[in-house]
């Protein structure tokens, strides 16, 4: 029997689905993907360095901050710039909010249809308006952050090497902290029905892997670690994976010693979960969810944390920069740098995972060669194995229904996000 | 009133200007109530056939399959609307038709072992179907998508004005870039962005195409005093507007 599924909706970018079943086995489960080859990496070679975060933002317009801001982080690594650590706040910030407004689309709009039969976010709002607004305003405030700093919410203008072109409107940022209240109690409120969904029963454990510190649940700096392998520098662990081609779609798997691992939330929760803000923390202890978690779909649940936890942290971090900026002027910000021939890797925890950008450069700041690998990359091979135990071992009535597989094989590819866009860079 | 009925569909691209219009939220909901948005793969699972009042095409023909799904849009459809730079002017995947190493060896850079992978030349929407409006930008501007669905109610296709970016961006009282010397593409770059990029000091890379009546040379001249004009026009390569820029003025 196959299962083949043309276009799956809700999800970032185009692919489809392809299983096989044969005498009760799963003899195949592919995710196919549908975009034409974009060659980003090979888009950069010659061009600037500043060059780079403005064409790799336009990897993905969901999640164009992280492309931007880790792509500046490579090349500072590279050229030895130690940003200040007010710009690290203010990046920082930029990441809670797409993460925020990543989420909250991806959990409202793209995956709780699945639970409520209905067939879009549009038509799901329509039927909640109250709920709709509530998380329209949550996803807006993500936005807005994005836009008060980066002066735009998608491909922002503002980020560069070494800084910032122009710094936000601290009035603007006032208000945004006076904000957190009501969109705290809309993301419990988001977390509260995600979790009262009834998520289906799966379990398969794997590699989690995801950036850790000393400090927070989400480090700007830190080791890439894996709860299967010691952790390891960015630059030490994309030597470690390997990205496998597929011969007819322009996707790759990347994998650790042959094996498929996870990143993103569920990584991240089932890595740092002890570092969680405290109210994020507090709604995780009372959900009772063992960790580490083996359930791909309690990925939703992660990320339904991790928007109270980011709130939580806009918070501190809005403080601390208000409080710091004073008399503090752009120049004082800045750093003052020269390219050289160098290389450089750049990693940080994007919506979906971790990312990273690694730049070599010539003297005059041209780009040499680049890699770029993104979570969706990383986490393709996971999922097409969860995809095989899920099918074989979900509950299901004596008869196969068609329809009944491919609504169940969409419902884990929508728990994962992935984004396709990114995965064909 | 009936609703028109309203495709919005992608070919390669990042999707971003799909995003632009599902981040107006609430306002969204507004658009909703006169175009009805059939056929908005991202938020729905819902599969749709037209015919269609509208389709906004966003991204860039890089597949046969984009090529085929963009031919049959232009016969499913009345208006047919590129929505953002990739279906304007090429977009970002249009930086490979300038590069000396060649598409060829782009590809086997990034993808040792392909196969049968297309990997044409990049040209706009325009180049393969008749195209009736656009909504340019990289993103587009999400209000001027709502103003073109208010005009799209009245019956018009709305065009907007040739002016150029440096007339928006002196209303804002920013100051000029140009001027401090860098290689600012405002002038000869159509406006109705609210020139966005120079007001957050941050050059316009003339995303939203050329007016009609640019004035390149002069801009070389200009910007020529700081940096070689091979270099400047790299900057254009980034958008795709570098062959629109260097075509000579039409009536």
């Amino acid at each position: 029997m196959r299962i083949v599924i043309d276009h799956i909706a809700r999800i970032e970018g185009h692919a489809g689905f392809i299983g096989k079943i044969v005498n009760g086995k799963i003899a195949e489960a592919k995710i196919e993907t549908q975009e034409g080859a974009r060659l980003f990496e090979s888009l950069l070679i010659g061009r600037h360095y500043f060059d780079a975060p403005v064409i790799t933002a336009r990897i993905c317009g969901v999640c164009p901050v992280i492309h931007m801001l880790t792509s500046i982080k490579a090349i500072e690594n590279a050229f030895g710039i130690d940003p200040h650590p007010l710009t690290v706040t203010l990046r920082q910030l930029m990441l809670a909010g797409q993460t925020i407004q990543s989420h909250t689309l991806h959990l409202y709009f793209l995956v709780l249809a699945d639970y409520f039969n209905a067939d879009s976010g549009i038509e799901f709002a329509q039927k909640y308006p109250e709920d709709a607004k509530e998380f329209l305003a949550l996803r807006d405030f993500g936005n807005r952050i994005v836009e008060i700093i980066g002066g735009r919410t998608i491909h922002p203008l503002t980020p560069k090497t070494g800084g910032f072109t122009k710094l936000p409107d601290t009035k603007k940022l006032a208000k945004l902290s006076a904000e957190i209240p009501q969109n705290m109690a809309a993301a419990k409120k988001l977390l509260n029905i995600i979790s009262n969904v009834p998520l289906p029963e799966f379990s398969r454990s794997t590699n989690y892997v995801a950036m850790r510190d000393n400090i927070g649940y989400l480090p700007y700096e830190g080791l890439i670690c894996s709860t299967q392998n010691h952790s390891m520098s960015a630059e030490k662990f994309i030597k470690t994976i390997r990205e496998t081609e597929t011969i007819h779609t322009p996707s790759k798997r990347a994998k650790i010693h042959s094996k498929g691992y996870l990143v993103g939330a569920l990584s991240r929760i089932n890595l740092n979960s002890k570092k969680l803000n405290q109210e994020a923390a507090i709604e995780l202890k009372k959900l009772n969810v063992t960790i580490p978690c083996f359930n791909s779909f309690y990925n939703n649940i992660a990320q339904a944390i991790e928007i109270i936890h980011l709130i939580e942290e806009a918070k501190v971090l809005l403080d601390e920069y208000l409080s710091e900026i004073n008399d503090l002027g752009i120049n004082e910000i800045n750093n003052q740098f020269k390219p050289k021939t160098s290389y450089g890797v750049g990693a940080l925890e994007a919506p979906r995972g971790t990312l990273f950008h690694a730049y070599k450069f010539n003297r005059e700041g041209l780009i040499v060669s680049t890699n770029i690998i993104t979570p969706t990359v990383q986490s393709i091979a996971n999922l097409e194995e969860d995809l095989k135990v899920w099918l074989k071992t979900r509950e299901r009535g004596s008869q196969i229904n068609i329809e009944e597989e491919k609504k169940a094989v969409m419902k884990l590819i929508r728990a994962y996000d992935p984004c396709i866009t990114c995965a064909t860079h | 009133m009936p609703k028109l009925k309203t495709a919005i569909i992608s070919l390669t691209c990042c999707e971003g200007c799909q995003f632009a219009i599902l981040d107006l939220g609430a306002k969204l909901l507004k658009v909703a109530e006169f175009l009805d948005l059939d056929n908005f793969r991202l938020g729905s699972s819902h599969k749709s056939t037209g015919p269609y009042d509208v389709i906004f095409m966003e991204g860039t023909p890089i597949t046969d399959e984009n090529i085929s799904v963009l031919i049959k849009a232009r016969k499913q459809t009345k208006i047919l609307v590129a929505l953002g730079a990739c279906a304007d002017l090429g977009g970002v995947a249009e930086i490979k038709n300038y590069s000396k190493i060649g598409r060829g060896k782009m590809m086997s850079y990034v993808y040792k072992n392909i196969e049968g992978i297309n990997n044409p030349k990049i040209k706009p929407i325009s180049a393969y179907v008749k195209v009736d409006g656009k909504i340019p930008g990289c993103p587009i501007d999400k209000d001027e998508f709502v103003r073109f669905a208010q005009e799209l109610i009245a019956g018009k296709i709305y065009k907007i004005p040739d002016i150029p970016v440096c007339y928006e961006c002196q209303l804002k009282e920013n100051n000029c870039l140009l001027q401090e010397g860098k290689p600012c593409f405002g002038p000869v770059t159509l406006g109705g962005c609210g020139a966005i990029c120079p007001s957050n000091n941050f050059i316009c890379e003339a995303c939203r195409g050329p007016i009609r009546e640019k004035n390149l040379p002069s801009l070389k001249k200009i910007i020529g005093k700081r940096l070689s004009a091979k270099e400047m026009m790299k900057i254009a390569e980034i958008h795709g507007v570098k062959d629109e820029l260097e075509r000579t003025n039409q009536d």
